[in-house]
């Protein structure tokens, strides 16, 4: 298709210089948080003279990376979650008839437009999730000291699964509507209830669904803010979002230190994007193709 | 089927149940609210009717955060879409090349917001701040500029950019998806009529690329009304308000000054600007399709 032409090596050289310039503010960044503080304030565009692994240390000795670790296990938690409650529900909406099934799923699908500040009141007023957690453990000291350490997550788990529902159901019941039916009948004839055909039949053809979709929706959970901001309080169960906030605020004088920890939490995510990019760029997409 | 007719509602249950519970309620519930004036350190709620709204219009600050949403919308829309265009025809092959530049451009989108927001701040910084040093070399009469909080009617622009900077080349994605669905035959017919590389772009892509352009930016004005992470991570909706929008300012009245029934009218607002931008978006849509068939 591309032919080389004098015109296409100038506009391809453009487009690079382009690029460059796109990616100078991550790069400077990265490669500051090699320098001292007084580097940066004198050369902020050089290259670092010695590299100052201070910054990491200070990074580390932050809890970057326990942060870290609360986002890996707070996003997994919620994309499994989202998961395990959207597909029996795309299933039945794609393959069942039941009376008032269009309505709900209109009713869900409306959370697709709901802004997550819309309930920041009444939820910060009244968890459903840390109520029920508070009431089970005046019961058990295995409990009371699960809330303690965990109790944060619990309250803000709950808004973090229902707002991925909408999408998850909206794109599972699409992929699952192009499934052949012969396919489910089979499995009905054989004897399945429809968890067991949803589990053996529809889940491992719908692979490549439920990956865009998880990777969507552990996008937005491990970038997710204000819910964060309002429902974890406990400094160790912390997620990378408010961490990395609270990080610069005990650093905000030595900006080798905060961008070390900016580097801590961009390098690891660029990383996987570079290695997976094409399903990444496909599962960020879907939201906005769909 | 063999099994109870209970069984589809069985299946939708636990989703129907936890959306409902976490979503559909708090968000009655927050209209309710803002009819009344309560604090968490004073739980005894005073009804006071629409005393909060009437608040609200004659509130500067919520005014300012209005208009700078207003200006996310418009400043985004300008500053995206045709860049985010002209790089997706430029970097649209299927050669190695391309596919990596796209990847590049795309890249800004996969750095978790809070550390986009640190880096620019540490950009934007007046003693050490990149963007500052590069300025000076450019023009020897150049002034450092401390650009986050002086003068204060700028800074919403220094958050924009950078808000533009970070979805530019998510949004050539999204447009490239409708670029590669136009049949090359066209293109090819454009060359045998003699059409250069501009005409073809004029005549061919403009006009197939139209609706798809459109859904996009009405896309980008319904995200618009929640914007809330760069604005908080970057100036926390500051100097002095100044660069506020409706997200921010109702996280501070709510959770920083405790005004939570005035917080609950700012959330309500949100939600019905969301639903307007979002009845626009529908009946735009839809309009388009039905003038095509």
């Amino acid at each position: 298709m591309s032919r080389r032409t004098p015109l296409s090596i100038v506009r391809d050289g453009l487009v690079i210089g382009a690029a460059v310039v796109f990616m100078a503010p991550v790069l400077w960044s990265l490669v500051n948080a090699f320098k001292s503080h007084t580097d940066i304030r004198m050369y902020p565009w050089a290259l670092p003279e010695s590299i100052v692994w201070q910054n990491f240390v200070a990074a580390w000795q932050g809890d970057m990376g326990l942060y870290l670790l609360n986002s890996v296990v707070v996003t997994s938690l919620a994309v499994l979650v989202i998961l395990v409650l959207s597909a029996p529900a795309a299933y039945a909406f794609a393959r069942l008839r039941f009376r008032g099934s269009g309505a709900l799923l209109a009713l869900i699908m409306s959370g697709l437009l709901i802004p997550v500040h819309a309930v920041l009141v009444p939820l910060y007023q009244f968890n459903p999730g840390s109520l029920l957690l508070r009431r089970l453990a005046e019961h058990s000291a295995a409990l009371t000291w699960g809330a303690q350490r965990f109790g944060d997550w619990v309250a803000v788990l709950g808004p973090y699964i229902a707002f991925g529902l909408p999408l998850t159901v909206l794109l599972l019941r699409s992929y699952f509507l192009s499934i052949p039916r012969e396919l489910s009948d089979a499995a009905v004839i054989d004897g399945c209830g429809h968890l067991r055909t949803l589990w053996s039949v529809f889940l491992p053809v719908a692979r490549p669904a439920i990956a865009t979709v998880a990777i969507f929706q552990a996008a937005w959970i491990w970038n997710e803010l204000v819910l964060a901001m309002v429902f974890i309080d406990e400094p160790l169960q912390r997620t990378l979002t408010i961490g990395l906030m609270s990080f610069q605020g005990e650093h905000a004088t030595d900006w080798g230190v905060v961008l070390a920890g900016v580097f801590m939490a961009v390098v690891p995510v660029l990383i996987l994007y570079f290695v997976f990019q094409k399903h990444i760029i496909k599962g960020l997409t879907a939201g906005a193709v769909k | 089927m063999r099994d109870s007719r209970l069984a589809p509602y069985l299946l939708v249950a636990p989703a129907a149940l936890f959306f409902a519970i976490y979503v559909l309620y708090p968000i009655v519930h927050t209209c309710t609210l803002s009819t009344y004036a309560w604090s968490t350190v004073q739980p005894v709620k005073q009804f006071v009717g629409l005393q909060n709204y009437s608040r609200l219009l004659g509130d500067e600050h919520f005014l300012t955060a209005l208009k700078n949403n207003l200006l996310f919308v418009v400043l985004s829309i300008i500053g995206q879409l045709p860049l985010a265009l002209l790089l997706a025809v430029l970097v649209g092959s299927v050669s190695r090349l391309h596919r990596f530049l796209r990847t590049l451009f795309f890249a800004p989108f996969i750095v978790p917001i809070v550390a986009v927001g640190l880096i620019w701040t540490a950009i934007y910084n007046p003693s050490f701040g990149a963007l500052n040093a590069v300025l000076v070399h450019l023009s020897p009469v150049f002034e450092n500029q401390s650009w986050l909080s002086d003068p204060s009617w700028a800074v919403i622009y220094a958050i924009i950019f950078v808000s533009c900077w970070r979805f530019t080349g998510f949004h050539m994605m999204v447009l490239l998806a409708g670029l590669q669905a136009i049949p090359d035959e066209l293109y090819e017919a454009a060359r045998i009529d003699g059409a250069g590389a501009w005409q073809a772009f004029r005549s061919v892509t403009l006009p197939l690329m139209r609706r798809m352009i459109a859904v996009d930016a009405l896309l980008i004005a319904v995200g618009s009304v929640k914007i809330f992470d760069l604005n908080w991570v970057m100036t926390q909706g500051g100097p002095n308000h100044a660069s506020e929008v409706l997200a921010t300012y109702m996280y501070t009245c709510g959770f920083s000054n405790d005004r939570m029934g005035y917080a609950a009218a700012i959330a309500t607002v949100m939600l019905l600007l969301t639903l307007l931008a979002t009845l626009v978006y529908v009946r735009g849509t839809s309009g388009e399709e039905a003038g095509e068939l």
